[in-house]
């Protein structure tokens, strides 16, 4: 789902700028593992959010020296992650309730 | 912020599309990088692990393209690339794109010309306040159309309540202008005081007229037009307040209409009707008005009608002798105005609308036939990765940019063309100092352009679809493709059955014109000038006039080349009075139908000059004088309608008006077509007077005008100066106007037919030389497919006969398809266009034949050069063709 994705890449930029392989360890680590991002979904989400204008990107050098780009959320980015977690947090609240009910 | 963002990035991404790109690819390659670091890390060896990664990532050109996708900008970038890409592939086959073009541009061009005068005849609203208000009344008599009475229109604006006012016209009343400078004859009309507030028209120098000044009593004003102050007293600012001399009155010039108004008739001046309410005072026997109104807010026509129509019946009840059977008729303005020209143009719009489509199927014939070329260039695209949207987009687009193109240059011929159109157009046809392009048919060019690039873009879309991959790429381009042949059949049909159906309507049309100009006027019109002279004088001044004209017929019979001369008052395709008349010996006919008939006052000499013939009895003599029996001529009708089964020679009538003489009839002449060819006075009776026994002083008092008619030897124009040089001497307060043979005046009555005729003619050979390019395209096409074939064919012996038998079959087939197909829809359409029709019937079987026929032949020409070139073939080069 694109919105999961869009809302997995935010979250994982929450604590600090990350490179496109950080952003995809980031969101296996906080999922335990259930999410591996590819870079050919990852990529183009990246991109896609940082022309809406919620992610900023700059180069910068990595641990072991070695050039990346690296990604942070913008303000307008921290808003869309709320907006989004709250959005989530209904919706699986609603499903929660919905499955308990019929069952 | 997040919308600028977005701008922001899609300018980027167009603008900067390498360095957007570049970036991509460093982003990338810098995450394998660290991805074989992790994975060196993790303890693979660092060859290994480059590879590992890799794997992870599959394929790094294949996420590149999924980046882009979701970048900003990328349907516009496809567009750019679509266009840039369909301009080049126009560039490079210039003639297919010049043929295109102008293809498109004459069917467009032809559909914007007609749509623009469509536009301002029919669309626009009319030039007045709140336009779809006004309304026109007509009155009728026992059903038939008659002038509206004063009288009467009296009482219909005072006593109804659905109008807010009703106005009154006399249009084509002429005044001479005398005084300062030269004297000049004046259209003009009368009109009451409400007739500019009516139509919420204000003048733009001066006053409008006010209800004092439309009284028998009040002094003489005029309100004169735009045009007249800026001709005759060069936009002077003092005029209003100084006096004019209209028909040896004075007038003072109160104010100025504004320059585009324009109602009805031409007029220079108005002046109001209630200065001559005597000669509108009796109200069945007057010259007519004509009446409209605005109606009330809230009000309806039908509303107006009912009550119109009760205040009718009213005045019937209470003038029994002048209005029984007398009955109002309101409908809008627009209608009365655009109605009849109606069925006229929306016919040229469909004969162009067909014309558009059959320069559509020749481009989409065009196209498939490049598309063929194509099919190669296809597969290998959709091979690339292509997907049959992206295809069908570029597709297209190709045809889009081809009909805008088609639609620019259409426009430019259509406003050229209006512009040549509008000095033609003949003078029946309402509206048209008003045409010119405007928004709405700019915006009708390009919807019509769009529409016609999907049409004919359609065929080679639907084309692609059907094409086999492998097979085109395994194949040689000479491939044929069996659905392009059907498409292009299909083509060859469809054009044929259009162009049929346009050919059998301009075949109708054609057919009535020559029928209309076999019709016998009853008068023989070669050879005969006519002249209108304005006679100025006074009521007491009757004798010089006498005077003057017996002088003049003089003075003009000995002029070289001159048979004979005559003075009318009346005369066909110009005008005359339609009077009442009593006969004498029969019982008074029952109230509301009393008698009638034109009443021409001629001399002598008339009869030999127009060439009517006498049926018997006698014509009018020198020996008939003022102080001889008074005597009349009456013409067949008249003869069969009043006096039936009976010989009217020697019975007695005269006008109904209480000092009329008695006249006795002495003879029979033709009837004569009175103003129109097409019959609408075929039934009218007419009459004549000696000129020399009716006083001129009982002429129409306000207009006192006479025609001048020369018989002539030679031609008839050459002989005008020299008779107006003649009047000029006599007497130079005379104006002369309206100078014209008898055959302009007849011409002159069936202008806008021809006008409409002309154009669909034009239209239909259009058509039929699109149509012949069209079949011509199609049968090379399909001769080039089969080269082999004939080869093949030639050289198993099949002679040059053979060859062009087999081409021509094949073309014809298709063409007769189609003239099947045509006449189906000629017989279902043309019937719409019967009341255009005059002495043909819409289904008359000789214009089909022979239009079927001459379509047959023009094709038979389109597929001869093309099965020539067949034969021309040489089997051995046939045969190495692949």
């Amino acid at each position: 789902m694109q919105g999961t994705l869009d809302l997995l890449v935010l979250q994982s930029l929450s604590l600090g700028p990350l490179h496109g392989l950080g952003v995809s360890d980031r969101i296996a680590q906080i999922t335990q593992n259930h999410f591996r991002v590819k870079p050919g979904s990852l990529f183009p989400a990246l991109h896609r959010l940082e022309e809406r204008g919620w992610l900023k990107s700059s180069w910068g050098e990595s641990d072991n020296n070695r050039r990346a780009k690296y990604y942070r959320l913008t303000k307008a980015g921290q808003r869309q992650l709320k907006v989004e977690t709250e959005g989530w947090q209904r919706v699986s609240l609603a499903i929660t309730s919905a499955l308990k009910a019929t069952s | 912020m997040p919308f600028f963002s977005r701008l922001a990035s899609t300018w980027r991404n167009l603008s900067n599309k390498d360095v957007v790109d570049q970036e991509l690819t460093e982003e990338l390659r810098a995450h394998i990088d660290l991805l074989t670091d992790q994975k060196t890390r993790e303890g693979l060896d660092p060859k290994e692990a480059r590879r590992a990664a890799l794997v992870e990532v599959g394929g790094v050109e294949q996420v590149k393209e999924r980046v882009r996708e979701v970048r900003m900008g990328r349907p516009l970038d496809d567009l750019s690339q679509d266009l840039r890409y369909a301009l080049r592939g126009l560039r490079k086959h210039r003639a297919f794109t010049a043929v295109a073009v102008i293809t498109l541009a004459l069917g467009i061009g032809a559909n914007t010309a007609i749509f623009s005068v469509i536009n301002t005849v029919l669309l626009r609203p009319l030039p007045y306040e709140q336009p779809d208000k006004l309304v026109v009344l007509t009155e009728t008599i026992s059903e038939r159309l008659a002038g509206v009475s004063y009288q009467n229109y009296v009482d219909w604006r005072n006593q109804n309540t659905v109008f807010e006012n009703v106005a009154a016209l006399r249009p084509r009343e002429s005044f001479n202008l005398t005084g300062a400078g030269e004297s000049e004859r004046l259209q003009g009309r009368l009109v009451s005081a409400n007739f500019l507030s009516t139509l919420g028209i204000k003048p733009i120098r001066g006053r409008d007229f006010l209800a004092e000044d439309d009284q028998p009593s009040a002094t003489a004003v005029a309100i004169i037009s735009h045009a007249l102050w800026q001709r005759r007293f060069g936009a002077d600012e003092s005029i209003i307040g100084k006096q004019l001399t209209l028909n040896n009155q004075q007038f003072t010039v109160i104010g100025i209409t504004p320059p585009n108004f324009r109602f009805g008739a031409d007029a220079d001046v108005s002046v109001p009707i209630g200065l001559s309410a005597e000669r509108f005072k009796l109200r069945g026997k007057d010259p007519g008005i004509t009446a409209f109104a605005r109606l009330k807010q809230g009000a309806s026509i039908d509303n107006a009608n009912a009550e119109l129509n009760t205040i009718a019946a009213r005045l019937e009840q209470q003038y029994p002798d002048t209005n029984t059977g007398r009955r109002v008729r309101i409908e809008s303005l627009r209608e009365s105005v655009v109605g009849d020209i109606r069925p006229m143009l929306l016919t040229l719009l469909a004969a162009v609308g067909f014309v558009l489509l059959i320069a559509c199927a020749n481009v989409a014939n065009l196209l498939l036939t490049r598309s063929a070329g194509r099919q190669r260039e296809m597969a290998i695209r959709t091979a690339l990765g292509a997907g049959r949207m992206r295809i069908l987009r570029q597709l297209f687009t190709e045809s889009t940019v081809l009909a805008l193109a088609g639609g620019v240059v259409g426009l430019l011929l259509a406003i050229w063309g209006t512009s040549v159109l509008s000095s033609y157009i003949p003078e029946g046809i309402p509206r048209m100092n008003e045409l010119g392009v405007d928004g709405r048919v700019l915006a009708f060019t390009f919807g019509a352009s769009l529409l016609t690039g999907v049409f004919f873009g359609l065929a080679p879309a639907l084309h692609s679809g059907k094409t086999n991959l492998t097979e085109t790429l395994k194949e040689g381009e000479r491939n044929s493709s069996p659905s392009h042949n059907r498409a292009g059949k299909l083509l060859v049909i469809s054009e044929v059955a259009l162009t049929l159906v346009l050919l059998v309507g301009a075949g109708l049309l054609v057919k009535s014109f020559w029928r209309l100009s076999q019709v016998n006027p009853g008068f023989d019109p070669q050879n005969v000038l006519a002249m209108q002279i304005s006679i100025n004088a006074r009521p007491d001044e009757g004798p010089r006039v006498d005077n003057f004209l017996t002088e003049l017929k003089q003075r003009v019979n000995q002029l070289p080349g001159v048979k004979s001369v005559s003075i009318s008052n009346g005369l066909p395709f110009e005008g005359a009075n339609f009077p009442p008349i009593v006969l004498e010996g029969k019982p008074a006919p029952p109230p509301g139908q009393d008698p009638s008939g034109l009443l021409y006052i001629v001399s002598p000499d008339y009869f030999k000059t127009m060439g009517i013939d006498l049926v018997r009895g006698r014509l009018f003599s020198t020996e008939d004088r003022k102080d001889t029996p008074q005597v009349a001529l009456i013409d067949e009708v008249f003869a069969r309608q009043y006096f039936p089964n009976e010989d009217p020679i020697g019975k007695r009538f005269k006008l109904n008006t209480p000092d009329a003489d008695s006249r006795e009839i002495i003879g029979v002449v033709r009837h004569v077509e009175h103003s129109s060819l097409e019959g609408r006075t075929t039934n009218t009776a007419e009459f004549y007077f000696n000129f020399d026994q009716f006083p001129v002083a009982t002429l129409p008092r306000y207009v006192r005008r006479v025609n001048l008619l020369v018989r002539t030897t030679v031609e008839p124009l050459s002989l005008a100066g020299p008779v107006r040089n003649q009047i000029a001497a006599l007497d130079k307060d005379q104006a002369v106007f309206n100078v014209r043979t008898m055959e302009q005046a007849l011409a002159q009555s069936v202008a806008a037919r021809r006008f409409s005729m002309i154009l669909l003619a034009v239209f239909a050979l259009l058509a039929l030389t699109l149509a012949a390019v069209g079949i011509y395209g199609v049968i090379s096409y399909s001769v080039a497919q089969r080269t082999r074939e004939v080869g093949i064919r030639m050289a198993l012996g099949a002679k040059t006969f053979d060859v062009l038998n087999l081409v021509m079959r094949d073309g014809l087939k298709l063409v007769f398809v189609g003239i099947v197909v045509g006449l189906a829809g000629a017989l279902l359409l043309t019937r719409l266009m019967s009341t255009l029709l005059f002495g043909v019937t819409a289904t008359d079987a000789v214009t089909y034949v022979s239009v079927a026929l001459g379509l047959i032949i023009v094709a038979l020409f389109a597929c001869c050069i093309p099965a020539r070139r067949a034969t021309k073939v040489d089997p051995l080069v046939a045969l190495r063709f692949e």
